[in-house]
C-alpha cells in the first residue's frame, strides 16, 4: 500500500505541474505553474448504452475519454502573463495568459507528490490547450485568483518521476 | 501602525485632551490613563493572521488583522462638553489617507466606568491581505 500524499513545501515531495510550449522538443525547459490551490485530474470515459431483448438491463461499454486538467492558481505576475507576452517562444515567455490568447498546445507533466522522501513518484503527461482562464479578484479577497483547465488532445500517459537528486 | 496612528492623533486639536506617546503602562498598579484624566494613549499594536488561501507548494495567502487601541480616561460625573467632538477625531484616523493598502479599516468605540472614571477605549482594525511565504 503506498498511498499519495504530497507534502507541500517539500520540492520534491509536493504536487507541481509543469507546461512546455508546444513539445518538451520544442521547449526543454517549461514553466512550472506556482501557487496552485488545487488539482482535479478529469478523465471522463464516454459510455454508449443499449437494449437487447434478451437482457434485463441495460448494456454499456465505455468508449472514448474527454480528458482535461482542471486547477485553480494564485495569479504570479511572471508566469501569468509571461516574460514577453502572447507570441512566446516558450511558455515562459508567453505565460499562461499568452498560452492561452495564443491557442497555443502545450506539454505538461503533472506530478502528483511523492508518498515517501521525493524520489519517486508519479508523472501524468500529455498534451492540451489552456482554457477556462477567468481570473477574479473581490474586496473580501484582494488576491487575484484564476481556474485554469487544460483541455487535453488525445490520452494521458503516466510514468514514474526519476529522482531528482539521483 | 501604531506610530502612524499616533501620529495622526497628535494632529487632534480638541480643547484641554492631549495624547501621549508613552504606552498605558500600568504605574503603581494603575493605567497610566486612569491616573491622567483627558490624556489619549495609545496601546502597542496586535496582530493576528487568518489563512485566505492555502497553496500546494506550502506557501499561503493570509489575511492579516492589526488591532490598535487607545485609552483616554474623563470624569463621569461631568463629561467634558466636546468629548464627542473628541470621540469623532479619533474615529476619524481610520479613514486618513496616510493610512493606504488596507482592505478593510474598522473601528470600535466602547466605554468602561472606574468609580467616577469613565475610560473609553478606541480599537482600531486593519486588516491587509499578503503572502505568507
Amino acid at each position: 500500500m503506498a498511498y499519495i500524499y504530497p507534502a507541500p513545501g517539500n520540492t520534491n515531495a509536493q504536487v507541481t505541474l509543469t507546461i512546455h510550449h508546444t513539445s518538451k522538443t520544442d521547449d526543454a525547459t517549461g514553466m512550472a505553474v506556482p501557487a496552485l490551490q488545487d488539482v482535479t485530474v478529469n478523465a471522463a470515459n464516454d459510455v454508449f448504452t443499449w437494449t437487447q431483448l434478451d437482457e434485463s438491463a441495460k448494456k454499456q461499454i465505455a468508449t472514448t475519454a474527454t480528458n482535461s486538467l482542471s486547477m485553480n492558481i494564485v495569479l504570479d505576475e511572471t508566469t501569468f502573463f509571461g516574460t514577453t507576452g502572447s507570441g512566446g517562444a516558450t511558455a515562459a515567455a508567453s505565460g499562461v495568459f499568452g498560452l492561452s490568447i495564443d491557442k497555443t498546445i502545450v506539454e505538461f507533466d503533472l506530478y502528483l507528490g511523492d508518498n515517501e522522501d521525493g524520489t519517486e513518484g508519479k508523472v501524468i503527461n500529455g498534451l492540451g490547450y489552456i482554457t477556462g482562464l477567468a481570473p477574479t479578484v473581490s474586496a473580501d479577497a484582494p488576491v487575484w485568483v484564476s481556474p485554469i483547465t487544460i483541455t487535453v488532445d488525445g490520452e494521458y500517459t503516466v510514468a514514474t518521476r526519476v529522482d531528482p537528486d539521483a | 501602525m501604531r506610530d502612524a496612528i499616533l501620529s495622526l492623533a497628535q494632529n487632534i486639536a480638541v480643547s484641554g485632551f492631549s495624547v501621549s506617546s508613552e504606552l498605558p503602562y500600568p504605574q503603581n498598579d494603575t493605567p497610566l490613563y486612569l491616573q491622567n484624566y483627558k490624556r489619549v494613549y495609545f496601546d502597542l499594536e496586535q496582530s493576528d493572521q487568518d489563512p485566505l488561501f492555502t497553496l500546494l507548494d506550502g506557501n499561503g495567502v493570509v489575511n492579516e488583522t492589526i488591532t490598535v487601541s487607545a485609552y483616554v480616561t474623563t470624569d463621569a460625573k461631568q463629561l467634558p462638553s466636546n468629548y464627542a467632538e473628541l470621540v469623532q477625531a479619533l474615529r476619524n484616523i481610520r479613514v486618513s489617507d496616510d493610512l493606504n493598502g488596507y482592505n478593510q479599516k474598522l473601528n470600535t468605540i466602547s466605554t468602561e466606568y472606574d468609580n467616577d472614571a469613565l475610560v473609553t477605549q478606541v480599537d482600531y482594525v486593519f486588516v491587509k491581505t499578503k503572502f505568507d511565504h
